[in-house]
Parts: structure tokens; C-alpha cells; sequence
């Protein structure tokens, strides 16, 4: 079992073909993930993780109803005992159904999407690439007070095949790379963390490492967590917050990713996930933010956490504007949603893994570049902060009253900045504090991350989401540090 | 499922070379799960997975593969072999791993537990009967849960349980909500019933005209929902020899004796009375109970086989999280709780807890569901969800009244890749200044 080796998708897809009966309607999601992890930390090797996940998810409609059956094992007995859990699934709760079966899939689709990889993981060895987190592990531990360094390397192979009863047949590969260094600094009761992914992760081979400069981190990342544990706690005030990359991802995330998504606005996450402060008639006219918000759906990125070429519905994958010059226009959610809510929507219904099956997810949501530079967005402010990498997330079930904090922070006086603050927090209310955005940044300063654990559903999916934002400029924000108060 | 393992084992003592040791952690289950919006099924369908985790040790090195079983033995043995193969390549290729532990030969344990569950269908049928005319959003999970290990000295453990759980939401409209649960492994439909009956009781109340409250400090009764959800977020990192070593742990303040919670509060990992197997993934018979805090004072933590060895302690938890919460009760009859409040607040729920600051223990998070304007011992309005953030050293220190004398068993119904088997049993708390902060 090596990443390098794929298991053949096409033979499990034919043995279904063989035995599936007349039903209303079926399709066949197959999923085949290999994974390996590589970690050192405190110049340990820790063990290497090598692993796959591989299954099947079965979906039929029959008798009015939808059900759907999954399993590990692929062999004819498998996928017809699955197949026969879907079938019982669909014909008992077709009293009970929420809506009318939808079409499993479109018609006829035959195509394959390969996201780019430029240099296989497997260019490498597992000693060079042990050998290389050795040494960036090493030059963490710059100081006695670095009391725990890490360094690691994860990669996954993700392919997958979704055949339905339509004829359509979608073939799709990722390869994704997460790097992560992480370096603790403690002194008496004050201990503080400073991070170099995950949020870096994305689609690729090792050509990524060269690209997010990862040579070029360990001594900075302990150094910031040195020196963190010498600045002052950050100021509590009402004041202008410029957010660098690091933190508009899970800004991005929280309060426009989620309260977008069109099964929250249609209640079935309002036992778990919550529910949105969007309501339907919002779409086409709602001012979400200042003129400058401009936010888009774009499966297409190269290299972004979430591109794919189709949903898990088999929907394929187009760039859509949701937010534009502030106005709300599209919400997230696939084809299912489109047609209960007869709202607009995107390609994203997406599972996390065989055993789940689709909802509305983000996939890439990314906020589009302004016209300042980094200089500009910090001119602009005669009295506030700049915020970078999130730490701490917590917002209200409609997405609307918001806390985070940040691993680090900088005062801005007059236009520079004016040194280090530590344990950085703002808080605001979704609906009001986007309408504050009065700078965002270039091209030049995009940040292309993402979120590698976005929690939903029920049961339960953590998914991979791509964000790509450049820093921007919010005026009037409640920042605090520390004690929260 | 218990073949799937017992194969695993055997085919694996037939590929081992000299010199060469195994350890097979096994997880499966097969679960049916429902989903439901406007008390209609959502989503509903059956799962069946069974996964290995495989550790191949030999000259101290060590490296891990995690691959599916089919319990099909040609299937299995082929995709173990492979495992195998790829794991032997690798090994003389890393260094000596100073922190791999194995149990001890010959240890062994059998946990079966057996329940009443519902039929397939039954669950939901009950659910949506007794909710009738209520938009109810919730979801059912039931079936078999297992786990075991399988080592090449013999070690042997299997855990097998079946359960149900039902977690529900009765919505009055917008954001007003009142949560419910049902978990266990005997399934009675007149106890769904009546717990169906006691949220739809609560959600009259949910109908009155919200009160906006202004951020500020209120006397509040945390009911054990409430507490889980703040517990859980300092159970992340609070209680693990790791993040005390390395001064990660948000409790430093306590474990350094810097701090003390109030002398009421004592917090064990129960784990012989919870629903988690009482072994680690690595075959190591875990204690019946871990103190962890005792008079509000520190008096332990989880070392997790990989600290055992770095820190040199014996093995006590198969992570270095609880799985099996308890605290001690106190003398509030929680019949008493509104009155105890008199004026301020009942808080059946908070929601997202995160740490806001690490040094003083702090947590920020949301009010959700049934959060209650109390008036002279009356609950009298719903209350906008409001954002607190406190420290859990002003919560259950100074600023803690009394714990109920009666706790709750609170089943973690999370799902993330598989049914969890973690659960709570904790009482609710009466607290004085307890902050809003938005």
C-alpha cells in the first residue's frame, strides 16, 4: 500500500451494473482516498501514517422514496447488501419524505477532471521527506522557552467515480499537499503558539513546498512565538482592523460561507449547524457588505483546497458571483436545494467521504481582489490594528454575532505599525461589519488558503474548503486581548 | 464483525518475519441513520464500515497503515499482506521510535454489551408520531457499535455495543428552540414519548415575545447541556499530560496551583461507567477512574500510550481527551434551580464554545435553544441569543453557587466518520456573574 498505487474504481462500478434491478432511479458514488502523514516533533520522528479509505455509496429511488446504502466492501456481496439497505431506506420513508425524489444525477455525463500536480509526491523518498521535516523541526528550537516544535507533512491522493442510472460517468483525482510548523513558546504562566499552516494546504504535488516558501519559515515561526510572549496584551477599544489573509479565511468562512448555504436557510441544519440570519428574499437585493465585497464560488482555481471539475451530485462545477459590489446575488447550494428552495445556486454538493452523503458545502469562496496594496490598506488607518492567523472561532447558530481571536496582532498609529500585540480578539455581528469593509487588497497580496475541517451535517462530515482573500480594511470594530473584556 | 478482526489476526501472525511484532486496532459499525427537517425525513440510509489501524514494529521502529476490511477473507488478506509489504519497506528506512508503546503479552478483556434496540424504521416512526404537528429537526442514529485489538503477543480485546440515539430540535419559529434527547441501549417508546412531551411543554414558553438583554453580568443556572458544552471545549487540550508538559493546557493556572475552582467541584474520568471501551488503540487495559480534578484542585491527568513512554508514567486513557466526564453532584435540587435564581437567567444550552484566552481558562460561546428570563424564581421570556465569555476559574470558583444534586447522563451523538461512544454524566450549576458580552 503506497500513495502511489490507485485502487481500480472501474471493476466494483461494473459488478453494481451487473446486479442493480429496475428501480425508479440509482446512482454509484465510489471514493478511493490514500494518505500519508509524516510528522516530527520535538526531533522525534513520529510514526509514519500510511492509510486508505476506500467505499462505496449507493443511492435509489424507489417507491417514492430516497434511500441510500454504504459500505467498505466492494466485493458483489457487498454492494448488494448495501444496495438492498438503500432500496429498504427509500421504500420506508417514502411516507415520511420531506420533498419528492429529485433526478440522482444528470444524464449522460461522461468526463474526467484531474486536478495539475507538477511534482509527484513520490519524487521524493520517505527519508528525504523525513530528513527535510527533521531539519525544519530543528530550526525551530532557536530558544529554551520554544518548549514544543513540530513539523509536518500530510498528502492525499483523493479519486473518485459517480456512475447513475443516466448513463453519466465522472471521473475526477486530487492530490493535496497540507504542510504545518508549529512552535510553542512558555514563560511562567504565559504560553504562546505560533503556526505555519494548516490553512496553506491545497491541491498539488511538492512543487507547493517550494511555492508557500516553506524554507523560509521555522525561524520566523518561533520567533513570533518568542516574542509574543514579551508584547503586551492587545488593546481593548473600538478602532479600525485591517485582517491579513490568515484571518479573512475563516472570516470568509464563518460569516458568509455558512449563513449562504441553502439547506441552513432551509432549515435542515438548525439541529446542528445552525440556521442563517439570510432569509430567501434576501437574494438579488440584500446589501451583505460595503460596495467593495465582491465574493465568488470558483471551483477552477489552480492549486485551491476545493477545486473539482463536479459536485458529488454531478453537477459540473462553474464560477458564480454570490456577492457582487455588495449585493447578495447566489446562495450555496446544489441541485437538490435549487429545486426545493427555487433559489439560485452553485456545484456544491459535496460528501466528505463514500459513508456521508451530499450537502450544501462550500467549496472554494473566495473574496475578490480591490486596488490597495498591503502600504495603503496600513495608511489608511491613524488609529487601529492588524490582525493574522486564526486561533479561536465562535459565532451564533444565524452566523450573525461573532468572537475570534488571532494568533498575533500589530498596533497602528498614524498610518505604520507600531509593534507587537498578543491574544488579539474582535467581535462584531455579520450583518453590520461587512458594511464596514473600506480597503481590500491587490492581487498582489491574495492569500489562497483554506479551512481542512468544516464541521456539518448529521450525521456528522468534516470537509476541506478553499478561501482566497487579500487583507482588508474594516473600520470601527470592537477589538479586545486577552480577558475578553 | 468480531470474524473481520479474528481473520485480520490470524492472517497477520502468519506474515510476521523475525524480529517483526503487529498491534491491530479495529473499528466498525453498522448504523442506520435519519435525518429530518419539519418532522420529514431529510436524508435517511444504513452505513456499514469496518476500518484497521495496523502498527508493525521491528529493532524499536515503528510505522502505522489504516486500511478497510471487508470481512471477506480473500479481499482482507490481500489488502493486509499489501499493508504489510509497504510497512517492512519502510522501516529500515526510519529511525528508532522512542516513544512506541504495546501492552503487555497476554492481556485481554471481552465488553459486550448487548440492548433492546428499535426496528430499523420503528425509531423514526415513533419519533415523527410523537411529534406530530411540530417542526421538529433532528436526527436518529441506531445499530451496532465495535471495537478491538489484536497484538502479536497475544493481546486480544473486543468491544461490541448496540445504542440508539435520538437529538431533536422542536422549533417555535426563527431562532426559538427547545433541544431533546434520547440515548441508550433499551429502547422504550413511552420514554421518547414523554421526553417528546416535555419539549413540546417547553416551547410555550418559547412563544412569549423575546427580551433583548444588554451585555452585562447575570446570576444563571447552567443546566448539564451547559456545562458539557463549556467542559468540552477544556477538555480539548485541558486534561492531557502533552499539553501539560508543554504548557498548552488552558488549566496551567490549576495544574500550577496558581488557581483553585471552588472545593464543590470534583471531575473524574469514569471510564467503568461509561460507554467507550476500556482499552486504548494500542491493547492497553485502561483504569476504571482517572481523578482529574478533586476538591477543586488539580489531581491528574490522561497520559495516552506515546506520553507514557515520554514522560515515563503508565498508560491511563486511550487519548488524551475524557470520554467518560463525571462530576461530582452537589445539594440544588434542580427543582429548585429557577428559584434559586430569583431574578436572572435559566440556560439550558450554549453553543461554540472556543477558548478566548488561554491563560485565564477562558471560554467564549453562544446561548442557544431555551435560554430563560428568570423574575423573582419565574422564567418568564425567551432571551436573544446573547455571547458570553468566562473564565472557568470565575464560573466554578468564586462565582459558583451550588450543583444540583441530580446530574445527566448526556450521550455525545456526534458522527464525525463514525458513532461516537463518549458521553457526560454532570450535574447543572448555579452561577453568580456570569458575563454577556454581545
Amino acid at each position: 500500500m503506497t500513495p502511489g498505487t490507485p485502487t481500480d474504481l472501474e471493476a466494483p462500478a461494473r459488478r453494481f451494473r451487473e446486479l442493480v434491478p429496475a428501480v425508479d432511479d440509482w446512482s454509484l458514488r465510489l471514493s478511493d482516498v490514500v494518505s500519508e502523514t509524516l510528522s516530527v516533533r520535538r526531533d522525534v520522528v513520529e510514526p509514519v501514517q500510511l492509510a486508505r479509505d476506500t467505499g462505496a455509496m449507493i443511492t435509489v429511488s424507489e417507491g417514492g422514496g430516497v434511500g441510500y446504502g454504504a459500505t467498505s466492501d466492494l466485493s458483489r456481496a457487498g454492494l448488494a447488501a448495501a444496495l438492498e439497505r438503500a432500496r429498504e431506506w427509500a421504500r420506508r420513508s417514502a411516507p415520511l419524505r420531506l420533498f419528492p425524489p429529485t433526478a440522482l444525477g444528470p444524464a449522460g455525463t461522461r468526463d474526467e477532471w484531474r486536478a495539475p500536480a507538477r511534482r509527484p509526491w513520490t519524487e521524493l523518498d520517505t527519508p528525504a521527506k523525513l530528513q527535510l521535516l527533521r531539519e525544519l523541526a530543528r530550526r525551530m528550537k532557536v530558544h529554551e522557552d520554544i518548549v514544543d516544535w513540530s513539523a509536518s507533512l500530510g498528502f492525499q491522493r483523493r479519486q473518485t467515480l459517480l456512475v447513475n442510472a443516466q448513463g453519466a460517468a465522472i471521473r475526477q483525482a486530487q492530490h493535496i499537499l497540507v504542510p504545518q510548523l508549529r512552535a510553542v513558546a512558555n514563560r511562567g504562566g504565559e504560553t504562546q503558539v505560533r503556526s505555519f499552516g494548516p490553512d496553506r494546504g491545497g491541491q498539488g504535488g511538492l512543487e507547493r513546498l517550494d511555492m508557500l516558501d516553506l524554507d523560509a519559515q521555522p525561524e520566523r515561526v518561533a520567533g513570533d512565538a518568542l516574542a509574543l510572549l514579551d508584547a503586551p496584551d492587545c488593546p481593548a477599544a473600538t478602532m479600525d482592523l485591517i485582517l491579513m489573509p490568515g484571518q479573512m479565511t475563516l472570516q470568509i468562512h464563518e460569516s458568509i460561507g455558512h449563513p449562504l448555504e441553502l439547506d441552513r436557510i432551509l432549515g435542515d441544519e438548525r439541529n446542528y449547524a445552525g440556521t442563517s440570519f439570510v432569509t430567501p428574499e434576501m437574494f438579488g437585493t440584500y446589501r451583505y457588505g460595503s460596495e467593495l465585497l465582491n465574493v465568488s464560488f470558483d471551483p477552477g482555481v489552480a492549486g485551491e483546497l476545493a477545486s473539482f471539475g463536479y459536485d458529488d451530485e454531478g453537477t459540473r462545477a462553474e464560477r458564480q458571483w454570490l456577492i457582487r459590489d455588495g449585493v447578495l446575488l447566489r446562495g450555496l447550494g446544489g441541485a437538490t436545494s435549487q429545486g426545493r428552495s427555487g433559489l439560485p445556486g452553485v456545484a456544491c454538493a459535496r460528501a466528505s467521504s463514500w459513508n456521508r452523503p451530499p450537502i450544501d458545502r462550500m467549496a472554494n469562496l473566495n473574496l475578490e481582489p480591490g486596488q490597495s496594496s498591503l502600504e495603503d490598506l496600513v495608511r489608511g488607518v491613524e488609529h487601529g490594528g492588524l490582525m493574522d492567523t486564526n486561533r479561536s472561532w465562535s459565532i451564533d447558530d444565524s452566523r450573525n454575532k461573532f468572537q475570534f481571536g488571532c494568533e498575533l496582532g500589530w498596533r497602528i498609529e498614524q498610518g505604520e505599525l507600531r509593534g507587537l500585540v498578543r491574544n488579539p480578539g474582535y467581535r462584531g455581528i455579520s450583518s453590520a461589519f461587512w458594511r464596514s469593509l473600506a480597503g481590500v487588497g491587490n492581487r498582489d497580496s491574495l492569500g489562497v488558503m483554506g479551512v481542512g475541517t468544516c464541521g456539518k451535517g448529521e450525521p456528522n462530515q468534516m470537509i476541506a474548503v478553499g478561501h482566497a482573500s487579500p487583507p482588508c480594511l474594516f473600520r470601527g470594530v470592537s477589538v479586545f486581548g486577552g480577558s475578553g473584556s | 464483525m468480531r470474524g473481520s478482526l479474528e481473520q485480520a489476526a490470524d492472517l497477520l501472525h502468519g506474515l510476521m518475519q523475525p524480529g517483526e511484532a503487529f498491534g491491530a486496532y479495529f473499528e466498525g459499525e453498522d448504523s442506520d441513520f435519519a435525518r429530518l427537517n419539519g418532522n420529514r425525513v431529510r436524508q435517511a440510509g444504513h452505513v456499514l464500515q469496518q476500518r484497521l489501524t495496523l502498527d508493525l514494529m521491528r529493532n524499536d521502529r515503528h510505522a502505522r497503515a489504516e486500511l478497510p476490511l471487508t470481512g471477506t477473507p480473500d479481499v482482507d488478506a490481500a489488502e493486509l499482506s499489501a499493508a504489510v509489504e509497504g510497512l517492512r519497506a519502510l522501516l529500515p528506512h526510519l529511525p528508532p521510535d522512542p516513544h512506541h508503546a504495546c501492552a503487555e503479552p497476554g492481556t485481554s478483556s471481552e465488553d459486550l454489551r448487548t440492548g433492546r434496540l428499535p426496528g430499523r424504521t420503528q425509531l423514526l416512526k415513533a419519533l415523527t408520531e410523537s411529534a406530530e404537528g411540530l417542526d421538529l429537526v433532528g436526527h436518529c442514529a441506531t445499530g451496532q457499535l465495535y471495537r478491538g485489538f489484536a497484538g502479536s503477543a497475544g493481546q486480544w480485546h473486543w468491544f461490541e455495543t448496540e445504542s440508539f440515539s435520538l437529538d431533536w430540535s422542536l422549533y417555535h419559529r426563527a431562532d426559538k428552540a427547545v433541544k431533546g434527547r434520547y440515548a441508550g441501549r433499551e429502547w422504550d417508546p413511552e420514554a421518547l414519548a414523554a421526553r417528546i412531551r416535555g419539549t413540546r411543554d417547553q416551547l410555550e414558553i418559547m412563544a412569549c415575545e423575546p427580551v433583548r438583554l444588554e451585555p452585562g453580568r447575570y446570576r444563571v443556572f447552567l443546566a448539564p447541556a451547559a456545562v458539557m458544552e463549556i467542559l468540552s471545549v477544556i477538555a480539548w487540550q485541558g486534561f492531557g499530560l502533552r499539553a501539560q508538559r508543554t504548557r498548552q493546557t488552558p488549566l496551567l493556572g490549576l495544574v500550577d496551583g496558581e488557581w483553585a475552582l471552588h472545593p464543590q467541584v470534583s471531575l473524574d474520568e469514569h471510564s467503568a461507567g461509561g460507554q467507550a471501551p476500556r482499552f486504548s488503540p494500542e491493547g492497553f487495559t485502561l483504569p476504571g477512574r482517572v481523578a482529574l480534578i478533586k476538591g477543586g484542585r488539580h489531581a491528574g491527568c490522561f497520559a495516552d500510550a506515546r506520553s507514557s513512554r515520554e514522560y515515563d508514567v503508565p498508560v491511563n486513557a486511550a487519548a488524551e481527551r475524557p470520554r467518560s466526564l463525571e462530576m461530582t453532584p452537589g445539594t440544588l435540587a434542580v427543582d429548585e434551580a429557577a428559584r434559586a435564581v430569583g431574578d436572572g437567567l435559566l440556560i439550558a444550552d450554549l453553543w461554540y464554545g472556543n477558548l478566548s484566552d488561554r491563560a485565564r481558562c477562558a471560554v467564549t460561546g453562544m446561548t442557544r435553544y431555551a435560554c430563560l428570563q428568570v423574575t423573582e424564581g419565574i422564567p418568564i421570556a425567551p432571551v436573544e441569543p446573547m455571547r458570553f465569555d468566562v473564565s472557568l476559574y470565575e464560573m466554578l470558583g468564586d462565582g459558583l453557587l451550588g450543583l444540583t444534586r441530580e446530574r445527566e447522563r448526556l450521550v455525545d451523538t456526534g458522527t464525525y466518520g463514525q458513532r461516537s461512544t463518549g458521553s457526560f454524566l454532570l450535574p447543572g450549576a448555579l452561577v453568580r456573574d456570569f458575563p454577556l458580552t454581545l
